[in-house]
């Protein structure tokens, strides 16, 4: 029997952005694809939810966008990351860590 | 995920709101579009791959609003960002040219310095006059309740007050004045008549103390104003409470009033203490008879009522009221309302105080024009340097620089420059107002005007400064920006013929202008010169003058003053020296009283309008002191008075106008009296030395209650001795009554003083105009002379002498300046109705001024383009030809 598929927790969005973007720049769908081939399908983000966040950190200078032309010669808007954006991912991702750390103690013991 | 080839799109510029919905519609599609690819690839068809795709994203639309909204919040605040940036990138790049050219830049900043301060204190003026509000709470909810006459009694008002319905109350202001206790001789003040509900209904605050309530019993009560309280009290809280003698007797200080508050009044007649007044007491010759017209009515508007509703009120009540007091009341059918912001407080001062209106309006053309001529300078010398700074431009236009952004950058330049004026102008604007009011002090009257400036008067400045930079700027800036870009990065490059015409007609404009003010002030020193020679009508020399108050406060004055004035008129003429004395109501030219109605024949209707006249009030022997010669019938005797029947005395135009001269023996009706002529005298002056002589009714001063001070004139050939001896008498008719002298004369050179001021000012103006349009000529020219020097060059270089060059320019400059000085003399004849009453026997068509005037111009004009003409001259051909 597959896992059910898990609702995503509020608030993940950005770091699941940030860390996509870690590895060079994407566009949205690419994200979308990449979390969900990541986590096998475990985790599925409504799309709508995606491109608020990607605009929302694009507001706030954590990424930055451009046009681009893709593979397949279609014109896309590709996000990057951006030295602020850089610092936000390696700090949730150390505040998520503790936050699993602690919680995996709490329901394991 | 292999990171993808990014090939960037260039994208310049911003994005409009529709570029962003666009851009969120196309992220989305992609989206979609790849979403289906994928699912086709695992192998579902395209009708089932497009629809998953779709129920996967979620709300499509929804997301697609919100997005496109965030987009375009964002892109707006990008731009605000951009345009801050580039303004301060402006003007940092103007402060930094204008520290770099520190001789032009201080030339162009005193220039609009002068300009803009000019017409920041002519509004000034204006504000003071016109637009600040009373100093009391909600003046927009005061308005005067006018019965028809400018005065009302007080049983009348005490009836309005009872019976109306659209004032929550009517209060009561009456002006008077009063003699104050001090040392070495009691001083006369003046004072205002107040209703117990005056302060309250006003919603005025004091400064120190209370004002007077509503319930207040006492009368014996008085109200300082703060500029008295400090300069004869030392503004000392411990006055408060403390008992001041007025007119005698002792009233005690309640409160004192801030100096912003003067009453219900047009600035400058301040009242510097109130009196109560209430149903039973009197005030010195006050009746409390309902014919007795003595104070002016305000009332406050009840919440929701219009003045437009309270007039509809008040004239159905006036009909009632006329209905039921047909003898008193008869002028109560046109009652009126209205508001008393601006205009509105001056109703009834109107004829008196209309010159000194229109010179504050011809002032402030003046310094309009002032401000035109200005400008067109700086547009000229801007234009000059445009030109210079050409290959900086085009260089700039070169790299990418959009004309809209090069245009803006130049008129910051044109702002910043405009603003350091306009913030030296200010400050010139205040030192002009601190010397206008010490000039002011040496009125007869107080003028109190507020000169500082308030926030109108400071955005004034500022809008004044914005609209000088877009007249000057804007011309050099959109120059600039059509610069050809080869021929200007090259230095070559000539002058279009537009160019050539608008420069031509910037210098017929300012050689206009200047004239139009060389010619005014032309026309006032003139004025100047025939004033000191008209003839008042009258003999001021010899005669002294002198203002007594022989009225007591209580019942049964009038006819206390009554004896007092024959037996102070009996002695006065047995002292030695003494030839003739006389008492009136009013001194002629002084500003010292005015009195104006109208008459009309005994048998017209009592509604029809009749003839407006002067009039004043007198005792008999005064037309022989002041050498007023009779024309036919005889000066009034000693029987006339209270209970003889009505006589009066009028003047020739008066004579002529209403009776073809023959006037003794008929009559007249002024308010409810009919008076019968006997005497017609000659014309004299009344009010200025410029008017027009106005029809004059004389009366006798026994015969009808009024409450006006009249002055005793003596002739007399030992003025100082004779001073000294009436005091001695006053003192015995009135122990403590003040008594202020001074000769005739020079009461009566008050009247030079709008002869004297308005020659000044406008000869200053005049001058200042003629030099800014000198300087003005003087760099355009010079500027034409270089645009031209290749064609100069050229005629030097085939032999043209140099008287020829120099011909030449000054001759295409004359000609340019005669056309000017047509155009300014034609507007300066036309100025007739603009001048009116302000010129004394000078028409706008005045020969001698118009002469003066060319004469000043043309000069001028040939000494602006003398040097540029012979540097042309000098110039050496083959320099300039193998430069270009």
């Amino acid at each position: 029997m597959p896992p059910a598929n898990l609702t995503l927790l509020q608030g993940t969005v950005d770091l699941l952005i940030l860390r996509a973007l870690q590895a060079g720049p994407a566009h949205g769908y690419s994200i979308s694809r990449w979390v969900r081939e990541r986590t096998e399908g475990a985790l599925e983000m409504e799309d709508a939810a995606l491109y608020q966040a990607l605009h929302r950190l694009e507001a706030k200078g954590a990424i930055g966008a451009e046009w681009g032309l893709s593979d397949n010669n279609r014109r896309a808007k590709y996000y990057s990351l951006t030295i602020a954006g850089r610092q936000q991912l390696r700090r949730e991702v150390s505040t998520w860590k503790r936050y699993a750390e602690a919680m995996l103690k709490i329901v394991e013991a | 995920m292999r990171p993808p080839r990014v090939r960037r799109l260039f994208t310049f510029g911003s994005r409009t709101p529709r570029d962003v919905a666009k851009d969120v519609e196309e992220e989305l599609q992609f989206h979609m579009e790849m979403r289906t690819a994928d699912l086709l690839v695992e192998g579902m068809s395209e009708g089932e791959a497009r629809h998953r795709a779709l129920k996967e994203f979620g709300d499509v639309v929804r997301s697609s609003a919100s997005l496109t909204r965030q987009g375009r919040h964002l892109e707006w605040n990008r731009r605000i960002e951009r345009f801050a940036s580039e303004v301060r990138q402006d003007t940092a790049y103007a402060v930094r040219l204008i520290s770099r050219n520190k001789g032009f830049s201080l030339a162009a900043i005193l220039t609009l310095a002068v300009a803009i301060g000019g017409n920041t204190a002519m509004f000034g003026v204006v504000n003071a006059l016109f637009l600040q509000p009373l100093a009391i709470g909600a003046p927009h909810e005061l308005v005067r309740i006018h019965t028809g006459e400018s005065t009302v009694s007080w049983p009348n008002v005490d009836d309005i007050r009872r019976r109306n319905t659209v004032f929550t109350d009517v209060l009561v202001q009456g002006h008077s004045t009063v003699s104050l206790a001090a040392e070495p001789v009691p001083v006369v003040i003046p004072a205002g008549l107040v209703s117990m509900n005056y302060f309250s209904v006003l919603a005025a605050p004091p400064l120190a103390g209370r004002t007077l309530q509503p319930d207040d019993t006492r009368a014996e009560v008085v109200v300082l104003s703060e500029r008295l309280w400090r300069s004869r009290f030392g503004g000392a809280e411990s006055i408060i409470g403390q008992a001041i003698t007025i007119d005698g007797r002792p009233r005690e200080v309640i409160g004192v009033m801030p100096a912003a508050f003067r009453g219900v009044a047009p600035p400058g007649l301040a009242r510097q203490l109130w009196l109560p007044v209430d149903a039973g007491g009197v005030h010195r010759t006050l009746t409390m008879a309902r014919d007795a017209r003595r104070f002016e009515a305000y009332g406050r508007l009840a919440p929701g009522v219009s003045v437009e509703q309270a007039a509809a009120a008040m004239r159905v009540l006036g009909d009632q009221m006329a209905a039921e007091h047909p003898l008193t009341n008869a002028r109560f059918k046109s009652m009126e309302v209205f508001a008393t912001a601006g205009i509105g407080l001056y109703r009834g001062l109107g004829k008196a105080l209309l010159p000194v209106f229109t010179f504050i309006g011809f002032l402030s053309v003046i310094a309009g024009f002032i401000l035109l001529i200005s400008c067109a300078n700086l547009a000229g010398l801007l234009l000059g340097r445009a030109a210079a700074r050409r290959q900086e431009i085009a260089v700039r236009l070169a790299l990418g620089a959009g004309k809209g952004r090069l245009m803006r950058q130049l008129l910051t330049e044109s702002l910043v420059l405009a603003l350091c004026g306009g913030a030296v102008g200010l400050l010139l604007a205040m030192a002009l107002a601190a010397t206008l009011s010490s000039m002011a002090a040496d009125l007869p009257f107080a003028v109190d005007l507020h000169l500082e400036p308030d926030r109108r008067v400071l955005a004034y400045t500022i809008g004044i400064s914005g609209v000088c930079a877009l007249l000057f700027g804007l011309a050099p800036a959109r120059r600039a920006s059509r610069i050809c870009l080869v021929d200007s990065i090259k230095g070559t490059g000539g002058d279009g013929s537009t160019q050539q015409r608008f420069r031509q007609g910037l210098i017929v404009a300012q050689v206009g202008v200047s004239a139009l003010l060389l010619f005014w002030g032309g026309l006032f020193a003139r004025s100047l010169l025939h004033a000191g020679h008209v003839d008042p009508g009258f003999d001021p020399s010899g005669v002294l003058l002198a203002e007594v108050q022989l009225a007591d406060e209580d019942a049964g004055a009038l006819e206390r003053v009554d004896a007092r004035l024959v037996e102070l008129q009996r002695r006065v003429l047995e002292f030695p020296g003494v030839e003739d004395t006389g008492w009136s109501s009013i001194v002629p030219l002084a500003l010292l009283g005015n009195e104006r109605f109208r008459i009309s024949r005994p048998d017209s209707a009592v509604d029809q309008p009749g003839t407006w006249i002067v009039a004043s009030r007198l005792t008999p022997g005064w037309f022989s002191t002041v050498r007023i010669p009779f024309v036919s019938g005889r000066d009034f005797t000693w029987q006339d008075k209270q209970g003889s029947p009505g006589v009066a005395i009028v003047n020739e135009t008066l004579a002529r106008r209403l009776w073809q001269g023959a006037a003794v023996g008929q009559r007249f009706r002024h308010g409810s009296n009919v008076a019968e002529i006997v005497g017609v005298v000659h014309d004299s002056k009344y009010w200025t030395l410029g008017e027009a002589t106005e029809p004059t009714v004389y009366l006798p001063f026994r015969q009808t209650a009024t409450t006006l001070a009249p002055t005793l004139h003596v002739r007399t050939t030992d003025l100082r001795g004779t001073a000294e001896r009436i005091r001695r008498v006053v003192q015995e008719l009135r122990p403590g009554a003040p008594a202020v002298m001074k000769p005739m004369s020079d009461a009566v050179a008050v009247a030079l003083l709008p002869a004297r001021a308005g020659a000044l000012v406008t000869g200053a103006f005049g001058l200042l105009g003629a030099l800014l349009a000198t300087l003005g000529v003087y760099g355009l020219i010079s500027y034409i002379v270089v645009q031209r020097s290749r064609e100069v060059a050229i005629r030097r270089a085939i032999g043209a002498p140099t008287g020829h060059i120099v011909r030449i320019v000054v001759g295409s400059s004359i000609g340019l300046s005669v056309a000017g000085l047509m155009l300014g003399l034609a507007a300066g004849s036309l100025s007739a109705p603009l001048l009116g009453g302000l010129l004394v026997e000078v028409s706008p068509r005045d020969p001698i001024a118009a002469a003066a005037t060319a004469l000043i111009v043309m000069a001028t004009a040939a000494v602006a383009s003398f040097p540029p003409a012979l540097r042309a001259s000098r110039v050496d051909p083959l320099a300039t030809l193998r430069a270009v």
